[in-house]
């Protein structure tokens, strides 16, 4: 059959009016209803909000696709006469990235009404995806009239609504008469004109006759047509002409380009034009940020910028490109294996694992072969492929999916440099160098000489970005959320960064210049000290033990662990044996990596392996989860696992291959019943005993779940050990979670509430004779040590670059003064007032110890 | 005070009516609230679903997938 013939046969008078059909039965619901603002509001446009009860979403109206996304979750159809009606099937169901979907037609394709566009799993959705609530929105303008009423069943291939002609098809007339340009504008958008700018400027446009246009270099979009505007792809930085012709042209270009030129609706950085770099940061000598990690330094600004690359759009034939783009992602891959294993840490190894994940996506993959089959060039189709999903993330406003989209951004530019040829070389960086980008991505990142860097401001990014976390593991100062003024910092400028302030100081006092440097010298001797006396026990000067272990996730740790006169694992998160997998590992794989890292330790050392602690918060791909309301009050740690007793029992299995090679603990995570203790207990023993084990390997939980901590004395006899997961006790106890950008600063481990419980914890293990560790990250506070040694703490198992300034605070302390103020604190009010009385303590004994060295 | 209502609710998500169209409760193997605007229930045998039954028990929109799935359509509830 022709879609061609039929449609053109079909094809009306534009004056005639034109109904839409409904493209799915179901419940018509009115578009104020919708619980999603991008479309009550209707800033993409108007039109109806149907409930689906059928699986097949059709053609409103016969026309060309003139949009559908990879993820098959929306499409948009333009008829001869300029109508353009967008689809959306469901809320938030980009994210199940395609999942679910089924296209049945391609973009540029001719659809007839009544057609089958895209065929959805209405189960899957509804149980992977916020809603299935499908929207029919009239992107073009045009006023209609709703055929049924709110509440109705509609059927699909029924009228629902009816467009008049009227203003919009006037509109869609081209106006006559020469075009008036714009000048060309530097869009300053970080994300392009995605979904919501380009929503703000179609509407804007729409309030002028004249007809006009967006230019990006040879391309143009109807700037009334908000699809037509996202399909230019715009990036920041690209220049853009604004082109109107008709009776208030001047008045439209004089509007748009103000509207661009103020980010439309987002707020954007003003024009880095050359004209007063020096003008805008002279104004002040202090930037503010935020503190993403710790520390303070003095240095030079670099500033970051990637260089432009240049894409040819044409391919010399499809099988060449097919190869170039296929060698372009081995390459990709091989290079990003080898900066897994060079990584400065496990967090930064497990990014560029997820970005080995991306050059599989089948997505991806698929649209760029598509343009590849188009006769376009590798570099264009991948290119065209990452920008599109990536822009696709960035507008739905969700953190999580902007992140992904930086990850995609960084991966696509890794493919594509290779395709080109263009080397990644490492940057020839001065001494003392601060490093000044917009954003840094972990590609970025990972060629830099660390040696030479002394700290990082970003404009964009947080406390969870790629560069805090970095800097982190680094142990370097860095400050995000800039203002945007330090990007106009001229190279080699000498700055103050005081992360712990969040300041940026642009001119600094020589007096704080030198005192910064003499404290980072007394720092710089102290960790060498430390670092050099690592291997000698951790002993308070009265003769206290206390065993400094490490935290740990990869068998690289464990070594590094060793290195830094860790005396054991106290935490290895099993998890990473789990995360960023399509599928499970092998039994034996699993075995396998416990034994290396087994055999790493040597019997006389402790391994304390947590079993897999994942949840709706932190999800597995392969262990699907319904979604929970409330994931950190949901399935997670034990109470997953005693869902699906396989997962454990195979587990239980894998670690229990290691029993003998090292001190063998194992620990359930996220325990807040006695019943799990026991049930947990019995699959241990039963899998010991098929494997004919005669010792049992020493069991404990954590003690993570206020319920647990106050009833330690009855879980008491049941386990060998207690280890306190400060973190989650924290938010648990104070109901705050720790991820809250308002609260995370008040959900503070010093709270004399959680100490309280620690406290409680460990009297009713030591009657016991039960021993307690902390793994939380309370313990790798040196401020914390006193209070946990003085409330009877018997292990503190901490993160690896720690364990020497752990191991050299303990051998400071004394512990019957410990002891003195750990009562003390417990009686305070807040956490502010322990770290008050610790901090001062703290200055009272590094003087006093000072004293007893010289 | 509204928590604690939408938890009752979630005990008994289905009028009477509604339980005997899809077969009595003793058809049914598992209820949800999904998507906002469902109640997802599995059926033991799907063929003892009575839709007209369920119209008149005022459920306004039904829709029967594979396996004994069926989805309960209930508009998007008042705020």
């Amino acid at each position: 059959m022709n879609f061609k013939d039929n449609t053109t046969g079909e094809a009306m008078n534009p004056s005639q009016p034109l109904e839409l059909l409904a493209p799915l039965s179901g419940m018509l619901l009115a578009l104020d209803q919708v619980p999603d603002p991008v479309f009550s509001s209707r800033m993409i446009g108007d039109g109806v909000c149907i409930d689906p009860t059928s699986q097949t979403l059709c053609a409103p109206l016969a026309g060309v696709i003139s949009n559908i996304q990879d993820s098959g979750h929306a499409v948009s159809v333009t008829d001869d006469n300029g109508v353009q009606v967008l689809m959306h099937i469901g809320l938030d169901t980009v994210s199940l990235a395609g999942k679910g979907f089924t296209r049945l037609v391609e973009e540029g394709q001719r659809v007839t009404a009544g057609q089958p566009l895209i065929e959805f799993d209405a189960d899957y959705v509804a149980l992977n995806a916020r809603s299935l609530l499908t929207l029919m929105l009239v992107v073009s303008g045009e006023p209609f009239v709703v055929l049924s009423a709110q509440g109705d069943m509609v059927e699909e291939g029924c009228p629902v609504l009816r467009l008049s002609p009227g203003e919009a098809a006037a509109d869609a007339n081209e106006q006559q008469g020469s075009a008036l340009f714009s000048k060309p504008l530097t869009l300053l958008n970080a994300h392009g004109l995605h979904a919501r700018p380009a929503a703000v400027l179609a509407q804007a446009a729409k309030g002028f006759s004249s007809s006009i246009y967006l230019h990006k270099q040879t391309q143009s979009a109807n700037a009334k047509s908000l699809v037509a505007i996202m399909a230019l792809q715009t990036v920041q930085g690209d220049t853009l002409q604004v082109s109107a012709a008709g009776e208030d042209a001047q008045a439209a270009i004089r509007a748009l380009a103000a509207l661009l030129a103020e980010g439309c609706g987002e707020a954007v950085v003003a024009a880095s034009e050359p004209v007063e770099p020096v003008a805008l940061v002279s104004s002040a000598t202090l930037l503010r940020g935020v503190c993403a990690s710790p520390g303070s330094a003095f240095g030079q600004v670099v500033q970051v910028a990637e260089p432009e690359l240049v894409v040819n759009e044409t391919g010399a034939g499809e099988a060449t490109e097919r190869d170039a783009l296929t060698r372009g992602l081995l390459a990709a891959n091989e290079a990003l294996q080898r900066l897994q294993a060079g990584a400065a840490g496990s967090a930064q190894a497990d990014i560029f694992r997820a970005h080995q994940e991306l050059l599989e996506d089948p997505t991806l993959l698929e649209q760029a072969h598509l343009l590849l089959a188009k006769g376009k060039s590798a570099a264009f189709a991948w290119n065209s492929a990452t920008a599109a999903t990536a822009k696709l993330f960035q507008g739905l406003g969700n953190t999580l999916l902007a992140e992904r989209a930086a990850d995609l951004s960084d991966v696509g530019r890794r493919v594509l440099k290779l395709i080109l040829g263009v080397e990644d070389r490492a940057w020839a960086l001065p001494e003392q160098a601060i490093l000044i980008a917009e954003q840094l991505t972990p590609s970025q990142t990972a060629n830099l000489d660390t040696r030479k860097v002394m700290g990082f401001v970003t404009v964009g990014g947080g406390a969870t970005s790629h560069v805090a976390i970095l800097a982190r593991a680094l142990g370097m100062p860095a400050l995000c959320g800039a203002p945007a003024d330090v990007l106009a910092l001229a190279e080699g400028t000498h700055v103050l960064l005081d992360a712990d302030k969040g300041e940026l100081h642009l001119e600094p006092d020589q007096v704080d210049i030198d005192h910064l440097q003499a404290a980072r010298a007394r720092q710089g001797l102290r960790r060498q000290r430390e670092v050099a006396e690592a291997a000698q026990a951790a002993v308070t000067r009265d003769g206290r033990h206390v065993d400094v272990t490490a935290n740990v996730a990869s068998l690289q740790e464990v070594e590094q662990s060793l290195a830094l006169g860790g005396e054991g694992v106290g935490l290895l998160r099993s998890e990473f044996l789990y995360l960023d997998r399509n599928r499970a590992p092998s039994p034996a794989e699993q075995a396998g990596t416990y034994r290396a890292i087994a055999r790493a330790l040597g019997a006389e050392r402790n391994l304390v392996v947590r079993t897999l602690d994942v949840g709706g918060d932190k999800p597995l791909a392969y262990v699907p989860m319904e979604a929970e309301t409330n994931p950190f009050l949901g399935l997670r740690g034990i109470r997953l696992c005693l869902e699906r007793p396989e997962l454990l029992r195979e587990q239980f299995r894998a670690i229990l291959a290691c029993a003998g090679l090292a001190r063998l603990h194992i620990m359930l995570p996220m325990v807040s019943l006695l019943s799990e203790l026991h049930l947990a207990r019995k699959v241990l023993e039963e899998e010991a005993r098929a494997l004919g084990l005669s010792e049992l390997p020493k069991l404990g939980i954590m003690i993570e779940v206020p319920s647990a901590a106050l009833m330690a004395d009855v879980f008491a006899p049941h386990v060998d050990f207690f280890s306190i997961g400060t973190n989650d006790l924290t938010q648990y106890t104070l109901a705050m979670d720790r991820d809250h950008p308002r609260l995370a600063s008040q959900a503070d481990s010093f709270h004399p509430a959680v100490l309280r419980l620690i406290a409680a914890t460990v009297k009713a293990a030591h009657a016991h004779g039960k021993w307690v560790g902390v793994c939380g990250a309370l313990a790798s506070e040196t401020l914390a040590v006193p209070v946990l040694i003085g409330l009877g703490v018997d292990e503190l198992s901490v993160s690896v670059p720690l364990i020497p300034s752990i191991k050299a605070t303990v051998r400071e302390l004394d512990l019957a003064d410990c002891q003195i103020i750990a009562r003390q604190v417990l009686g305070l009010e807040e956490a502010g007032q322990v770290r008050e009385a610790l901090r001062l303590y703290h200055a009272a004994t590094v003087e006093t110890s000072s004293v007893v060295e010289h | 005070m509204r928590k604690r209502s939408r938890r009752r609710r979630g005990e008994n998500l289905l009028p009477v009516d509604v339980l005997s169209a899809l077969g009595g409760e003793a058809n049914l193997t598992s209820q949800q609230r999904v998507a906002l605007t469902r109640v997802r229930v599995q059926l033991k045998e799907a063929g003892r679903l009575d839709e007209q039954a369920l119209k008149a028990a005022g459920v306004p929109g039904v829709m029967v997938l594979t396996g004994g799935v069926v989805h309960l359509l209930t508009g998007l509830q008042a705020k």
